[in-house]
């Protein structure tokens, strides 16, 4: 039995440390068996790892006025605080007060209008049957899943890899600077995949494979593999898209594997907003073409750097959607502690993107045609009530993400919302639910929905694709009455979705949202923690863990006999530059001729790549 | 073994409407008898019953503090002391004045204060069927089981 011999370390400082290279023969069971005995150990602690100040109510000052009170961590001990969420201005700020620490006040949402608009679509899970953990502690130092959460996994995230082969200046979590190398066996990655697999009633059906950067490992099509044969319906891969610029072989590989999209990170459409790879970006786009595996572009929104471009943006995504499937926007999230006046420069929310993007096209893309998140619960909960099978429903916290879909035709964009009544659809649909679960007759329902189905649609206005014979009336009865799925591509083709979801940080922190997030991390030790407890609070969570399961980079350079260092991506902008695909991407979206080379250089070294020259 | 209860009432809009109100009652097993644990009352403090509320009505309800103070709230607490080893039996009777909806939900509390059952107002059973899962369990008969709800029925 492995787990006699747990090779477990655990340090004067109460660091748990597993010795990692003494299990690369371990089997998926031999790590469920560990994994239960270290969980306990990597738990946050009271009074070590965090406090609890919940005597002070923040106050309010004149002008301001009272939205709602929640709790927030403390950006600099963690500890656990009353906040105030109010409204001055026009916009959503939070205010908390450590007793150690003082006041710290950030915005929380650009616009009230929209918040109170959003607001009422919010729709909350009804949390889950079994969870990974049990309630030993208060929200959020009981990640998890505790049984108060209030969500069913929409997305599971794995990390497979910490390396990477950029040293990107604001990123903490790379190899080389955690000084450690997270890289877990496939059987390890089994068994946290079965652990995000293992709640009910609806068990996660859809993966990202995430790093460092996932396409440094040679074993990540084996990767892709398992997560299908463990139940994954939907698997993506967030990456920079670097290596499948110069490898369509993997591109190819990775969609035979059964990857259905991956996500890019792509910050603007310049070499200035976008030194990460802009250069890379047309030949890898090139590359998915052959494969025929769609993309999700991935811009980080920040103020002062490129919330001017995200129109620009939306336009390249567009202009490529033959293989960009969407563009998913992400507001900064601010990791590490900055002073307020630093963090007034960067800070950018979800209805600042929003009003920018209604800007820069001129009104096409309105605020009011994006909704947030959780207003497609009655889809879900509509079909669910009529098939009597758990479906996944989106009940993250409004405030957390927004969407739309957009189709472009002779060169003006058409939101959804010109063609369909979202609001009066997702009422109606409400209300059937409603009824159904009452317990009227489906049949009656049925009829109902079937009559009034038309009522929600403008057909004249709907895209020529879904206009003709009146296509997307078809394709609305079949999902809605028929519950026959196969015809969504139809939708889908030719349009483009619209996402956003603004991450939290220490300084915005949310309690309210954060016990509501969709968006897990699978552990090593098994537990499942949201996206914004993993890389909000990552002393606590994902830094603890990843380290316990780690090599030192001396043993990790030991057995693969590779040395990290040689691993750094350097760049050839000369032959970027100089190939067909890279104008042929961004003609149109600015004046390529316009920068000289020596600023491509520049903007590449000062971001941290080194440049070929 | 110490033993603590809470009643709640909350009124808020932000982020969903929740109208809900909830009040429990302890009963010691003795004798294949479900007897009334007498509790005393006193104020909610934040710092010390924070993560006994939210182990109270976490799987109870999906519901936490940080729900509460998100609008209008009331919490109490009962406090009380059992000398005798076996299990604790606790009875929450709720209404939802945005659902219309009122119930009763069970918690069993083993000799050494583990859960061994909790129900959940969303995927529980009929009340029927968990008043024999209830009263197997403790290995009382169901109609004592079925009086006890009967009181608390009536009551909200
Ligand atoms: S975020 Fe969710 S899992 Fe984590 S402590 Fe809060 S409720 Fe529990
Ligand atoms: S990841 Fe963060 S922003 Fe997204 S749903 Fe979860 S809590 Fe909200």
């Amino acid at each position: 039995m492995l787990e006699s011999k747990l090779f477990l370390d655990l340090k004067e400082n109460g660091e748990v440390r597993v010795d990692y290279k003494k299990l690369r023969n371990a089997s998926a069971e031999d790590f469920a068996r560990i994994a239960d005995k270290v969980r306990p150990l990597l738990m946050p602690k009271l009074g070590k790892d965090y406090n609890l100040y919940l005597k002070t109510r923040p106050e309010l000052r004149e002008g301001e006025e009272l939205i709602t009170y929640t709790l927030s961590a403390c950006p600099y001990c963690n500890s656990l605080l009353r906040a105030v969420v109010f409204k001055r201005d026009g916009k959503v700020w939070i205010r908390k007060v450590c007793p150690e620490h003082g006041e710290i006040e950030e915005l929380y949402f650009g616009d009230y209008e929209m918040y109170e608009r959003f607001r009422r679509h919010q729709h909350d899970g009804r949390g889950n049957l079994n969870t990974h953990v049990p309630l030993v502690a208060p929200c959020p130092y009981n990640c998890g899943l505790c049984p108060r959460h209030k969500s069913h996994p929409a997305l599971i995230n794995i990390v497979v890899t910490n390396r990477c082969d950029l040293s990107c200046f604001y990123c903490f979590f790379f190899a080389s600077r955690a000084g450690y190398i997270y890289e877990p066996t496939l059987e390890h990655i089994r068994y946290m995949l079965r652990q995000a697999r293992r709640l009910r009633p609806q068990p996660a059906i859809a993966l990202q494979i995430t790093g460092g950067e996932p396409t440094l490992r040679d074993d990540l099509v084996d990767i892709v593999r398992i997560a299908k044969e463990e139940g994954y319906t939907h698997v993506q891969v967030n990456t920079t898209g670097i290596k499948l610029a110069f490898d369509a072989d993997l591109a190819r590989r990775l969609r035979e594997a059964g990857t259905n999209v991956l996500y890019m990170s792509f910050d603007g459409v310049t070499p200035y907003t976008n030194p990460k790879n802009h250069w890379e970006v047309p030949y890898t786009l090139d590359n998915l073409r052959k494969a025929g595996l769609g993309v999700v572009l991935v811009p980080t929104v920040i103020k002062n750097y490129n919330l001017h471009e995200v129109g620009k943006i939306v336009k390249f995504g567009l202009k490529h959607n033959d293989i960009v499937r969407g563009v998913n926007i992400q507001p900064v999230s601010i990791t590490g502690r900055m002073p307020r006046k630093e963090r007034d420069k960067e800070r950018v929310t979800i209805p600042d993107v929003i009003i920018e993007i209604e800007k820069e096209t001129e009104g096409q893309i309105s605020r009011y045609d994006w909704y947030p998140v959780p207003s497609v619960v009655p889809i879900s909960r509509f079909i669910e009530a009529v098939t009597g099978e758990p479906k996944i429903a989106f009940t993250t916290h409004f405030a957390c993400g927004a969407a739309t879909y957009v189709w472009q035709e002779n060169g003006e964009i058409i939101p959804i919302t010109r063609f369909i009544d979202v609001d009066g659809l997702l009422k109606f649909l409400d209300e059937k639910a409603d009824e159904l679960e009452k317990g009227k007759n489906k049949y009656l329902v049925f009829l109902d929905v079937l009559v009034k189905l038309r009522k929600f649609v403008d057909v004249s206005k709907a895209p020529k694709r879904l206009r003709e014979g009146k296509r997307i009336m078809r394709l609305l009865y079949k999902v809605f009455v028929r519950h026959d799925y196969s015809s969504l591509g139809e939708f889908h083709y030719n349009s483009l979705f619209l996402g956003m979801m603004h991450f939290q940080d220490l300084y915005n922190h949310d309690v309210a949202r954060v016990m509501r997030c969709d968006i897990h991390y699978v552990m090593p030790d098994g537990r499942e923690v949201p996206f914004c407890s993993f890389n909000v609070i990552p002393d606590l969570y994902r830094d603890r863990a990843q380290k316990a399961f780690s090599y030192t980079i001396k043993e990790w350079e030991e057995m693969t006999g590779q040395k990290l260092i040689d691993l750094k991506y350097r760049r050839n902008i000369k032959k970027l530059l100089s190939g067909e695909p890279y104008r042929r991407h961004y003609e149109g979206l600015f004046d390529i001729d316009s920068i000289p080379y020596e600023d491509h250089v520049l903007a590449s070294k000062k971001f941290g790549i080194p440049v070929i020259e | 073994m110490s033993i603590k209860l809470f009643s709640f009432n909350v009124d808020t809009e932000d982020p969903r409407t929740i109208k809900l109100e909830a009040s429990g009652s302890a009963y010691i097993l003795k004798n294949r008898e479900l007897v009334p644990v007498p509790t005393t009352k006193r104020e909610f403090n934040e710092e010390q019953d924070i993560f006994d509320f939210d182990a109270e009505f976490g799987d109870l309800f999906n519901i936490s503090f940080n729900d509460l103070i998100h609008g209008e709230y009331i919490i109490e607490v009962y406090e009380g002391d059992v000398q005798a080893s076996s299990p604790i039996l606790k009875v929450y009777a709720y209404k939802d004045r945005v659902k219309g909806k009122s119930g009763v939900l069970f918690k069993i509390i083993g000799e050494d204060g583990a859960l061994i059952y909790t129900d959940n107002m969303y995927f529980s059973p009929p009340l029927q069927d968990r008043i024999g899962r209830i009263a197997r369990a403790l290995g009382v008969d169901r109609k004592h089981v079925e009086s006890i709800v009967q009181k608390y029925m009536q009551a909200i």
